[in-house]
């Protein structure tokens, strides 16, 4: 269990003295805290993150994006196209359990809903 | 690319990367659904944000520590980053260990969400899922 007094340093990618940089990341953290605060919201009686929990979110999403890519890419295949569409992505998210979370979020533009 | 303070998006560019390195080479993935998986992304994020606070609320904690996350990644049926994530967290610790330590007067923890001014455009919701995933909806069309 880490210990959350620690003094983690806000560049996760820069190493000044040391070796050559190691970049962990490659969502913007800033970013990711930012939806994290938004998602506490006010009455939740959780109301710090601390860093490590934001690095894990922001692998963990990186992982989502490269699951939901492959799985959709499945889709596409199936269907014999080249590229990646819309109505692929939102098949998907209808198919697939782990991705029911994102029904109602996705909306293709040619005219077709869901 | 205009980036405003409400922005809860993530950069297209960086989604369209990871989207790339995950498919194999020839593989095209129109913008349109660049985009939509950048914004499936942040409603990640949310809801893994709600479920990790969740595992800290039932141990009467007011932090979301690693564990937590964790923990709440696997509630979220995605167990299967669990060994990836716990390896990049390692990776991760050691990796700041190296760091000399700066001196800065700035805390640990981020600033309370109670004490820190509520972006213009974002309803501050219980967190749940569908709540979260209302939440998105804010900005579209934003690279």
């Amino acid at each position: 269990m880490p210990n959350p007094a620690e003094e983690h340093s806000e560049e996760f990618f820069e190493d000044s003295e040391d070796d050559a940089p190691v970049k962990l990341t490659q969502l913007p953290l800033a970013r990711i805290k930012r939806i994290m605060k938004t998602a506490l919201g006010e009455d939740s009686s959780v109301k710090l993150i601390n860093k490590e929990s934001m690095f894990v979110v922001a692998q963990a999403t990186e992982l989502f994006i490269a699951a939901i890519a492959q799985e959709t890419a499945k889709i596409t295949h199936t269907n014999k196209k080249k590229t990646m569409t819309m109505q692929h992505l939102i098949t998907t998210i209808k198919e697939s359990e782990n991705f029911a979370f994102l029904e109602g979020t996705m909306h293709s533009t040619n005219g077709r809903i869901r | 690319m205009a980036e405003n303070p409400g922005d809860l998006n993530l950069p297209v560019s960086v989604v369209s990367r990871i989207i790339a390195d995950a498919l194999p080479a020839g593989t095209t993935v129109s913008v349109e659904t660049r985009k939509a998986i950048a914004k499936a992304a942040s409603v990640f994020v949310l809801y893994a944000t709600a479920s990790a606070a969740a595992m800290a609320a039932k141990r009467n904690r007011k932090t979301t520590f690693a564990s937590d996350v964790l923990e709440g990644i696997v509630e979220m049926e995605f167990s299967q980053f669990s060994g990836p994530l716990k390896k990049s967290l390692e990776n991760y610790q050691q990796n700041v260990k190296k760091k000399p330590k700066p001196a800065k007067k700035s805390e640990d923890f981020d600033d309370t969400v109670a004490s820190s001014s509520t972006p213009k455009s974002a309803k501050l919701k219980k967190s749940a899922p569908a709540a979260a995933v209302e939440l998105v909806e804010i900005s579209e069309e934003s690279d």
